[in-house]
């Protein structure tokens, strides 16, 4: 319920809640279907302006903190930002590709930043089909050996996999290797274009088949008990997600945009602060006006919208247009209710 | 040890995607053999402390040539991920790795890669982006310089060449080269060479590349004992090719796998890379075969440079290994 209600209150009334920081375009994997804009150029924030953007969001209560990349452990200062973090008491998340957690460096950051959770990227099952997303050979078997190190340490982790052609038949063994570690994994059926335009990714975006049996093999993790447990009713939400509404993120030259995914920039950090960018934008207030749209068009879809995840940014990436909805949504919608009828028509055993 | 243990506090952190941040948008173009060379990326100071040290092969528009540019992308990374190393009585030196598709290196405060594919590219990350005195300056130049000089040879390679550790000495007949390990006498002869009128290229590293005609030497804008002052860039045809000992004036031809034995023991960094090993041995041989590879024994007292301007160009060795 108080999660329920905390979405409602945040998105609903613009409460700044999470915020995403892209620490640095660096990387010490290199996968194929990174969505990074490589080609973006700027002056990078400094250590003390990262400082007085903590501050600034401590001050307007934000709870969640982001550290993403490119591998944001690159960045040269992370130790000393991430203690910056935990110190003004947010709930630290470290986006990682965990080929560096080990050894001494997990252990620091466990000591001076204790995140509240690092969320990992998993690319497959399979040794091979992990490396060849970030074609570093060795990297699966580092990634295993490290997070029986972090779990060691005891650090909370989660999986983070994104379903591509090439580990689609692999979801069910990701998800058992992730219960044989002990850890939560989510994998999510988008695979999305670079922040450039560039669509070389979507060559790898997972089959209509690959998608459903994800789908079936979500469904039958969930028992109808824990179906029943966990419900606790729709939100009531004014809008059609967080972006610019609960949430900001941040590039690594300061630029401030809604999303990570919707890169609208909104004002940049070397020209104004956090509050004032969040307080004051005329584009911020576009941005929620489209969002509260984009709700609005869904709730009139009626059922065609069941399972439909319209991500604006997106949309505005691809199409121009935030309020189109893409056929990627359109398909993801389709396979969604595909799934539940066959649900309907054949009785699942558990 | 492991790759990057000396230099990196955390080595696992050892960039791969060839990006990040870079030290600001300025460019710059280096035109000398293998290049021209396209560095992007740059501080308004890295910049004036590349043409300082690179002076008249450095502009900053494109060289007109036809020839494939080879862009090195500069980036930042912070100075706190290099361990300290004690200099003193330390002999210098880099970390490299080598793949099959490229090369990454990681040295005194900095790290680096080079690729192969499709053709020769550089990426380089530094600490050093204001430089505010000449101090800083000039480590910026040797960072730059130290990564410089490897990819310099391995596109000498790629080329059909090879950077030779060696003495480039010019005469009005042509270029002579004079290789051989640490004291065989390439500073000395280079020395011997000025004093004789001769021209000096480099008494520590040349280029060795191939054109229709045969070979020609290209003097490198890298430092020597005989100072490092750039010129603009100066081209000659090779005549003569010696291992360089110390002795008795006296010239006599290599057995061709004993010249390309040398030859390989005399150019470095791509020697000790397997990956690219074969490529550089069908270079040299190639180079044996064409200008002949000769051992010079030389006096201290010099007299020797009659020996040399009589060989005839091209005297390629014919005898078995």
């Amino acid at each position: 319920m108080a999660m329920r209600r905390i979405m409602e209150t945040t998105w609903n009334d613009n409460i700044l809640f999470s915020f995403l920081v892209e620490l640095t375009y660096r990387c010490n994997l290199d996968c194929f279907f990174c969505y990074n804009n490589l080609g973006l150029e700027g002056r990078p924030l400094t250590d003390e302006q990262y400082f007085e953007l903590f501050e600034d969001l401590a001050h307007l209560q934000v709870m969640n903190l982001t550290f993403t990349g490119g591998e944001p452990l690159s960045h040269p200062s992370f130790l000393k930002l991430g203690r910056k973090a935990r110190d003004l008491g947010f709930v630290v998340r470290i986006k990682s590709n965990g080929h560096a957690l080990r050894g001494r460096l997990a252990e620091d950051i466990r000591r001076e930043v204790d995140p509240f959770l690092i969320e990992i990227s998993l690319h497959g099952a399979r040794a091979e089909t992990h490396d060849r997303q970030t074609r570093v050979p060795g990297s699966f078997e580092r990634l295993m050996s490290n997070l029986g190190e972090l779990k060691a340490l005891g650090q909370r982790v989660k999986l983070n996999a994104t379903l591509t052609r090439w580990n689609e038949d692999e979801a069910e063994d990701m998800m058992a290797l992730a219960d044989g570690l002990g850890m939560l994994v989510t994998i999510s059926p988008t695979v999305t274009p670079r922040d450039n335009g560039d669509m070389s990714p979507m060559s790898i975006a997972p089959t209509d088949e690959g998608i459903k049996k994800l789908y079936r093999l979500y469904d039958q993790r969930v028992s109808d008990a824990e179906e029943a447990a966990t419900c606790t009713g729709t939100p009531a939400l004014d809008k059609n997600c967080g972006a610019g509404a609960a949430g900001l993120a941040v590039d690594p030259y300061g630029s401030v945009y809604p999303c990570v995914q919707w890169r609208r920039p909104l004002g940049s950090l070397h020209e104004k602060s956090i509050s004032e960018i969040w307080g004051q934008s005329p584009a911020l207030a576009e941005i929620r006006r489209l969002n509260s749209a984009a709700k609005e068009q869904t709730l009139a879809l009626g059922d065609e919208a069941f399972g439909m995840s319209h991500c604006m940014g997106l949309s505005e990436e691809k199409t121009g247009d935030p309020l189109a909805i893409d056929d990627e949504a359109r398909r993801n919608a389709r396979l969604v209710q595909e799934v539940r009828r066959e649900r309907t028509l054949l009785p699942v055993i558990r | 040890m492991a790759f990057g243990e000396t230099f990196l506090h955390y080595p696992d952190l050892f960039p791969v995607r060839r990006s990040g941040e870079t030290w600001g948008g300025e460019s710059l173009w280096v035109d000398f053999v293998g290049g021209p060379y396209r560095f992007t990326g740059l501080s308004a100071d890295q910049k004036r402390a590349l043409v300082a040290r690179f002076g008249p092969l450095s502009c900053d528009v494109p060289p007109t040539v036809t020839a494939d540019v080879v862009p090195i992308s500069i980036f930042r990374v912070g100075a706190g991920e290099f361990r300290g190393v004690e200099l003193r009585g330390w002999h210098y030196t880099f970390d490299r790795d080598y793949g099959a598709d490229a090369v990454r290196v990681a040295g005194l405060d900095f790290m680096g890669w080079i690729d192969f594919f499709p053709t020769t590219r550089g990426t380089f990350w530094t600490p050093l982006g204001s430089l505010p005195d000449d101090d800083a300056v000039a480590c910026f130049q040797c960072q730059v310089e130290n990564y410089f000089r490897l990819l310099v040879a391995y596109r000498l390679v790629a080329l059909g060449g090879a950077l030779l550790h060696s003495a480039g000495v010019v005469s009005e007949l042509g270029a002579s080269v004079f290789f051989g390990h640490s004291g065989a006498g390439k500073t000395t002869i280079s020395r011997l060479g000025q004093a004789d009128g001769r021209t000096v290229l480099s008494d520590d590293m040349n280029a060795l590349c191939p054109d229709g005609e045969g070979f020609v030497v290209e003097k490198l804008p890298f430092a020597g004992d005989l100072g490092r002052t750039p010129g603009p860039r100066s081209r000659h045809r090779l005549r003569a090719l010696c291992r360089l000992r110390k002795g008795p004036n006296d010239v006599t031809p290599l057995r061709p796998a004993s010249a390309v034995a040398q030859l390989l023991a005399s150019a470095p960094f791509v020697n000790a890379d397997p990956h690219r090993l074969e490529s550089l041995t069908d270079n040299l041989e190639s180079l044996a075969s064409r200008v002949g590879v000769h051992q010079l024994t030389f006096s201290l007292e010099g007299g020797f440079w009659p020996l040399l301007d009589a060989l005839e160009p091209r005297a390629a060795v014919t005898a078995g290994p």
